[in-house]
């Protein structure tokens, strides 16, 4: 099963993808896609607006970085606002997830498994 | 069949293409934004085609499919140009946000102040002894001091709320608000002053004085910016 990535979650596998440590933009498309096991497919383009905007609310910065063989890579960090806005986005998503969850499953959240 | 110099060279065509054509799109950038954005996309490209390359794929095929995975340029540029827009305009650590943040810290203390003001200039208008001190304004007795009142607390507390909210750029964009601010306030004036009564909206002074009063405030708004930035360096280290 393949599907695409709704444009609104981008931004928080970014920041998911970013607690792991520190990547270059390719990285980042390549790791959600390597830890969605290939299921989640985004086209790659999109990637580059989220990251503006997650460095504009100051969630993420970037610096360039000269390695020793190759051009200068422009590697994005998580900044301490954007670690905390992670926490609070997955626990959400999470939330959001386990009800659809036992609605479509035909369970209430509430109800504990058997 | 192609021979891998041959190969290449479509390749090349296009990813260059490709790449041209993003930069036609994002020509608002500027130069020096636009040139990051394009190297680092075009390091995704390169990335992407090697990675395709590995999998087996001929140097054009990879190409293909690198633009491919990209997505549309109108897309890619549109979303480009969309955050770079945010950013100018409305993020407030920018020296544009900050401007449009001051007129609206403006707009509202004014809007507070405003009635409050008139009514206190009514009632010293009337029973005061200044209000015979200011000949030149029959129109608008005392208004300029009452102005001058409104004005201070009003300039301070919008230069904190701007200074506190961008605190890279408030002290630019306070003054720059506002400057807009009274703009538009002087010329409102100018606007309903000539439909009124022509003869006195010909007379300079009742545009300098605001104006006067409008340079005065700068320090306002740029003390208030710095005490906002202040406070916001120690929340922030908090």
């Amino acid at each position: 099963m393949q599907r695409d990535l709704p444009k609104n979650d981008i931004s928080l596998l970014i920041l998911s993808v970013l607690m792991e440590g520190n990547r270059h933009g390719y990285a980042i498309a390549r790791e959600i896609e390597h830890m969605s096991s290939d299921t989640l497919k985004m086209r790659e383009g999109t990637l580059y607006p989220a990251l503006r905007i997650l460095e504009q609310d100051e969630m993420i910065e970037s610096h360039w970085e000269t390695p020793e063989r190759g051009p200068a890579r422009k590697i994005y960090t998580l900044t301490q606002k954007g670690r905390m806005e992670q926490t609070k986005r997955a626990q959400e998503w999470l939330q959001y997830a386990s009800v659809i969850g036992a609605i479509v499953g035909g369970k209430r959240p509430d109800e504990n498994p058997i | 069949m192609k021979t891998r110099f041959e190969n290449n060279l479509v390749a090349t065509d296009r990813v260059e293409r490709y790449v041209s054509e993003l930069s036609r799109g994002l020509e608002d950038l500027g130069e020096t934004r636009k040139r990051e954005e394009l190297e680092e996309i075009r390091q995704h490209l390169d990335a992407r085609v090697q990675a395709c390359r590995e999998l087996g794929l001929d140097e054009e095929e990879a190409q293909e499919e690198a633009v491919r995975q990209f997505g549309s340029v109108q897309k890619v540029t549109g979303g480009l140009r969309k955050a770079y827009w945010r950013e100018k305009f409305f993020v407030p650590d920018t020296i544009s946000g900050a401007t449009i943040l001051a007129v609206v810290a403006e707009c509202i203390l004014v809007g507070v102040l405003g009635p409050l003001t008139e009514i206190i200039g009514t009632a010293t208008a009337y029973y005061s002894p200044f209000s015979r001190a200011m000949p030149y304004f029959p129109l608008f007795p005392f208004t300029y001091l009452i102005f001058f009142m409104m004005k201070f607390p009003a300039t301070f507390l919008s230069g904190v709320a701007v200074g506190w909210f961008a605190p890279r750029n408030g002290v630019r964009g306070t003054p720059m608000g506002h400057f807009v601010f009274e703009a538009y306030h002087i010329l409102s004036k100018w606007a309903i002053i000539s439909l009124s009564s022509p003869a006195v909206a010909q007379n300079p002074e009742i545009y300098l004085i605001p104006l006067g009063l409008t340079v005065s405030m700068i320090p306002v708004s740029v003390w208030g910016a710095y005490v906002g930035r202040r406070y916001a360096a120690k929340t922030a280290s908090a």
